[in-house]
């Protein structure tokens, strides 16, 4: 009978046992394996070549921009989109009426197609027909090439990011939001809490804490996570300026067919996101729970 | 005059009027109990004198200053919330002492909220907090966070926090109504302790009148968005204004039965004589309250359907003619179902009420 059970049990376990196994760990673990041989597309048989990756990647002037252009990248997108998308979130909360028509405004691009997207703000910083120069002409200000001058592509692709995360944010904080007990507020304002940011430090943001950390975190390795934009705007360049971790990692493995470096850029990313994931996790467990 | 007035205050929400122009004083050191059922308005009126809502009509005056348009933080007015309302990232200390840091500290002394940073003003509210937690048992909680707390503490707590500051109006919205039954009847005694300490004027708001009744000094009696009734607890049960206040107070609950004042006067039961007069004329209800039937040779036969056992008590439910009547016997009463008992009442404690449902005063026939 006992048998019987674990041997059910396992049995509905297997597809997604399987599932698991095939798709997210095995190639998780060849590529890992991968990131310790020089495989090339083509080439066979790689061989084990231990930390030399790792080493041309110490060395790699195009992988060292490429980090520092990712690390500027998070620094600008993940701080402005997590302090605006609060900003909305009180706002929107603190109005009186149009709540839901704000919402799925700054809501939109969250659901919208990035790669679409990213054509409609092509067309807006363009230098010479893009609204946004228009406007800038028009009170006398000469626009630079937003996206093709070495000096503004982050910076434009980092408006875009935040465009694209603000309103996740948002969404998140207004969760967080509407479960502060409303009595909180009320108490504070009683208690003495006259001005609105009095209030916010007693109670919104303490009890925000949570919400707020999670936001924080998932910020974090969205931003490091940035392709697509690239991808499509830019292709990393003007000059490398705007190479990010992952463009540099499709590019190695893609149009280079270096696998095996590839891998090695991709266990590099792969120990960020997760090293974030681990702070999150230690944080959440203990000091923003009031149990 | 100091205290707290409210005048003629209303207020609605949408189409529903949920005060009718309620007008109510309550004066410095005096504990006056909101009483009504759920839905009456009470705890609108409450929030309306701590200013987290504004009426739509009227004033409220605390301490002689119209505050109708001020800030609940400006207003001296301390209010404990039904569920405490603690901040639950903060700990009891800290959470007693919002108050005063919130009044005593400006804006950049505040800063560093949660850190220790000295100075005379932080260790003056130290000792202030201390000073209010230890009669109430809470010093060697001090530290603790609200969600490490039991319910009877968590309430004193949010007691301990409302009166540090030494409040000029003090609000309690159903202070009780988390507690457990015999936690109730203890605290009620600390709320009234603490009253008098403090010495503010106290509102309190329920809906258990055994609360009301043995607690407050006036019980202000509101049904349906108006104040019915404002008097001593023993005025408002042995001379209830009107109808409503009569059936609303007292449990078990009034005898109300349909009666009749003739021309001279006399009022009389189902053409019974009662030995009561009245300026009234014309129909009328007579209320008696269960205590006040008297069982004896010489009454109206009454058939006993059900009896209820309180202990210092028995409940008789009766039928005289078709109406049901309560009343209570003396516990060793030897009564069973279905005994016929002669009942009647003694005039002086009966009540009678006009068409309109007020009460009119009854006179004795020695009077008449």
């Amino acid at each position: 009978m006992r048998r019987g059970e674990a041997l059910a049990a396992w049995m509905l376990t297997l597809p997604a046992a399987l599932a698991f196994l095939l798709l997210l760990l095995a190639p998780t673990l060849a590529a890992i394996a991968l990131a310790f041989s020089d495989y090339e597309l083509g080439v066979w048989p790689p061989h084990w070549i231990g930390l030399d990756n790792f080493r041309e990647m110490w060395t790699d002037r195009g992988f060292r921009t490429s980090f520092v252009n990712t690390l500027v990248y998070v620094a600008i997108v993940a701080p402005v989109s997590v302090a605006g998308g609060l900003g909305l979130a009180l706002l929107i909360e603190g109005a009186a009426r149009g709540r839901t028509i704000f919402r799925a405004i700054f809501f939109l691009p969250v659901v919208s197609l990035t790669v679409a997207m990213a054509a409609a703000w092509q067309y807006l910083l363009h230098p010479t027909i893009g609204p946004v120069n228009a406007v800038l002409r028009a009170v006398g200000i000469a626009g630079p090439a937003w996206l093709s001058s070495s000096d503004t592509v982050l910076l434009s692709l980092a408006a875009i990011g935040i465009w694209e995360s603000i309103g996740f944010n948002m969404v998140l904080f207004m969760a967080g939001l509407t479960a502060i007990p409303r009595e909180l507020r009320e108490a504070a304002a009683v208690d003495g809490a006259r001005a609105a940011w009095d209030r916010f430090r007693l109670v919104t943001w303490p009890l925000l804490g949570p919400t707020a950390l999670f936001v924080v975190v998932i910020s974090l390795i969205r931003s490091v996570r940035v392709f697509d934009t690239v991808a499509v705007l830019t292709r990393g360049g003007p000059n490398k300026a705007s190479e990010v971790l992952l463009y540099t990692m499709y590019t190695e493995g893609f149009t280079f067919l270096r696998l095996g470096y590839s891998a090695a850029i991709t266990l590099v990313f792969l120990v960020i996101v997760l090293g974030l994931m681990l702070v999150q996790t230690r944080i959440l467990d203990r000091r923003v729970h009031y149990g | 005059m100091s205290g707290l007035v409210i005048d003629s205050v209303r207020k609605a929400f949408g189409a529903t009027q949920v005060l009718h122009g309620v007008s109510l004083s309550v004066r410095p050191g005096e504990f006056v109990a909101l009483l009504g059922p759920s839905g009456c308005g009470k705890s609108t009126l409450m929030r309306i004198i701590a200013g987290i809502d504004a009426p739509d009509a009227g004033r409220v005056i605390i301490n002689d200053r119209d505050v109708t348009r001020a800030h609940p933080g400006a207003r001296d007015v301390a209010m404990v919330f039904q569920n405490y309302a603690l901040y639950p990232h903060l700990t009891v200390r800290q959470n007693i002492a919002v108050p005063l840091v919130m009044r005593r500290l400006s804006a950049w002394q505040r800063l560093p909220f949660l850190g220790g940073f000295a100075g005379a003003a932080r260790r003056a509210i130290a000792a202030d907090v201390e000073r209010i937690a230890e009669p109430l048992g809470l010093a060697p909680l001090l530290d603790r966070r609200p969600a490490q707390l039991s319910g009877g503490q968590r309430q004193r707590v949010a007691l301990a926090r409302a009166v540090v500051r030494a409040p000029h109006v003090f609000l309690l919205d159903e202070p009780l109504s988390n507690l457990d039954a015999a936690l109730r009847v203890t605290t009620r005694r600390e709320i009234v302790d603490i009253h008098r300490r403090v010495g503010a004027a106290s509102l309190y708001v329920t809906h258990d009148q055994s609360e009301a009744l043995t607690m407050a000094d006036r019980v202000a009696v509101m049904l349906g968005g108006r104040l019915l009734q404002c008097a001593a607890p023993a005025d408002v049960y042995d001379r209830p204004a009107n109808l409503d206040v009569a059936r609303f107070i007292g449990s078990p609950a009034i005898n109300l039965l349909p009666a009749e004042a003739r021309d001279d006067g006399w009022v009389q039961l189902a053409g019974r004589a009662t030995g009561l007069a009245t300026a009234a004329r014309g129909p009328l209800t007579l209320g008696v309250r269960p205590e006040a039937w008297r069982i004896g040779a010489g009454g109206w036969p009454a058939r006993v359907e059900h009896t209820e056992f309180l202990g210092d008590g028995l409940l008789v439910h009766a039928r005289l003619d078709d109406h049901a009547v309560l009343l209570r016997a003396e516990p060793d009463a030897r009564i069973a179902v279905g005994d016929v008992l002669p009942i009647g009442f003694d005039p002086a404690r009966a009540l009678v009420f006009g068409a309109d449902g007020a009460r009119v005063a009854a006179v004795e026939p020695a009077h008449a």
